[in-house]
């Protein structure tokens, strides 16, 4: 008597595969350095860049079509990277080929241990459909660029 | 006891029994209710509730007070504030005609280039004007005024009409708490502020689409089957494959910003109208906008908006987005006029000319290729827009845009 069928042997061989490949892809990758920053947000998103992380709230929250927002950003370099130089941040909805009807301003508000916040005022979402929230920091001599689909009904 | 649960599962399918048998019945004698999805009623809920609760206008102190609207319905009606004394604002906002004139352009002391709009839900609009040259209503309300073309008067004029005028002087100071004063443009601004106060006070009446989306959203299904099918198929396709409201979205069915959707902006003899493009330059041009001195909300909070603002090249002839509550009264339609009737407008969706449009625009806007049956449909829907008492039920009209041919 047969304990395992050949599909179930195919099976097993087809998962140890697989495990294997993604051991390897991970040693590939480089690890991310820690960072000093505690990096901690009440109902923030994580942004994670190969020079800093990003969490970020809308403000007020969900965001209402046709209604201005702001983002409130905590940017955290990772370990070994010096303090953010810039941060910017825009949004554009690629299938309509168009961005905002208005440039947002961002501002420093403060560092600490748990990094370094601004905050993006005068953000719209004019439409429904699907936006891409792109927030750019320049930090350690290199620039981070960190996007994240935003589906608005 | 098991008798007395099974009597109790007895009774309740009885009850559910008969509330479905009155249920189907009701639906039977209201009409046929279309399978709407989570998504779908979503986005009709969105497009409520009507009316809204508003808050007075920030930057206008007056905006909500007794006084300030009663003056402003003076001035509104009175033609001593045109230059000739033959014009009031009413000349072309007519209020039986839902506040508009009912022209492809605007008249005034002579030929305008755009369609004059209804004065209908103004508080709900972030900017005023088919360029939003203005981000405030007192402040749009004095650009007419001053316009050689429309009413033709100037500051000196309007402040002393209102100083020499001793009914205007005494409501003025009611509403402002002091008479007129001896400089023009503070009693300028204050005219557009009391003109304000009274406009906004215009409000689309409740429709029969906000009886079917309330009842829907509440889960009254045997009210929302009174809906006619008809519109049912129409805001379908509004909502759907359409994609109006990516647009014509929220209570007023506008998102308040500028689209270029493929109309032309040549103007007879003039050259073209600039739309959205202008508009900007104009609104940081004058010192009557909410950056200026004259906005009365200390903490420019309202000002994010034009604060903001970014100036593209795309924005050359785009025009902002109409609402779209009673636009069946509100014909002809685009910022030109250029097309008669809802039929004219659906069709022009439904045949799009791609290479009218710009090359950075829309990329989403494609014709839709709606047969006659859709497309009456989306008339039967748009006029499901129209205030309870203003005009035909939908079901009394006979199909707008011909018959499809099977």
């Amino acid at each position: 008597m047969m304990l395992c069928s050949i599909p179930s042997i195919r099976n097993g061989l087809l998962l140890a595969a697989l495990a294997l490949a993604a051991v390897a892809q991970t040693a590939d990758r480089p690890a991310r350095p820690s960072s000093p920053y505690s990096c901690e947000m009440v109902g923030g998103e994580r942004l994670s860049g190969t020079q800093v992380d990003v969490m970020y709230r809308v403000v007020p929250g969900p965001i209402t079509i046709g209604k201005h927002f702001a983002v409130a950003m905590l940017v955290c370099p990772h370990a070994g990277v010096t303090s953010p130089a810039s941060v910017t941040v825009d949004a554009t909805m690629p299938e309509h080929r168009h961005g905002m009807n208005y440039k947002p301003s961002v501002k420093f508000e403060y560092g600490g241990g748990q990094g370094f916040r601004y905050r993006a005022e005068g953000m719209m979402f004019h439409m429904a459909g699907s936006w891409e929230l792109k927030i750019e920091v320049r930090a350690g001599g290199k620039i981070d660029r960190l996007t994240r689909r935003i589906v608005v009904e | 006891m098991w008798q007395g649960v099974a009597r109790g599962i007895v009774s309740g399918a009885s009850i559910v029994i008969v509330l479905a048998w009155v249920c189907a019945d009701a639906l039977a004698q209201t009409g046929q209710l279309l399978s709407f999805s989570q998504s779908d009623i979503r986005r009709i809920r969105s497009l409520g509730p009507w009316p809204p609760n508003l808050p007075p206008d920030p930057s206008n102190r007056v905006s909500g007070k007794p006084a300030a609207i009663e003056l402003g319905e003076r001035l509104f009606f009175s033609a001593a504030l045109s230059g000739n004394g033959s014009m009031h604002c009413a000349s072309c906002h007519v209020p039986a005609r839902t506040w508009t004139d009912g022209r492809a352009r605007g008249s005034g002391l002579s030929e305008l280039d755009r369609n004059t709009p209804t004065l209908e839900n103004l508080r709900l609009q972030r900017w005023y004007g088919w360029d939003g040259a203005n981000d405030t209503l007192w402040a749009q309300s004095i650009r007419p005024l001053l316009d050689q073309r429309e009413m033709h008067s100037s500051v000196a004029a309007v402040a002393r009409t209102v100083r020499q005028d001793a009914q205007l002087a005494s409501m003025y100071a009611k509403t402002f708490g002091r008479l007129p004063g001896a400089g023009d443009e503070r009693v300028l601004v204050n005219v557009g502020k009391a003109l304000a106060a009274f406009q906004e006070t215009i409000v689309s009446a409740r429709s029969p689409f906000d009886a079917f989306r309330d009842a829907l959203v509440a889960g009254d299904l045997v009210s929302a089957a009174r809906y006619p099918e008809a519109a049912q198929r129409g805001l379908t396709l509004f909502i759907g494959r359409g994609n109006c409201i990516a647009c014509h979205a929220g209570p007023a069915f506008s998102n308040g910003e500028f689209h270029e959707i493929g109309i032309g902006y040549f103007i007879t003899g003039s050259g073209v109208d600039s739309g959205r493009h202008g508009g900007i330059a104009r609104l940081r041009s004058t010192r009557l906008n909410l950056l200026g001195p004259y906005n009365d909300d200390r903490s420019r909070k309202a000002a994010i908006g034009t604060r903001h603002l970014r100036e593209q090249q795309r924005n050359f002839g785009e025009f902002r987005t109409p609402g779209l509550r009673n636009v069946v009264l509100t014909a002809p339609y685009m910022h030109n006029g250029s097309l008669a009737t809802l039929c004219d407008v659906v069709n022009h969706y439904s045949e799009l000319n791609e290479e009218r449009l710009h090359a950075d625009g829309e990329r989403i806007l494609k014709p839709l290729r709606l047969i006659a049956d859709e497309k009456n449909d989306l008339v039967a829907f748009l006029e499901s827009l129209t205030g309870v008492g203003r005009g035909a039920a939908p079901a009394e009209r006979p199909a707008a845009c011909g018959a499809t041919v099977r």
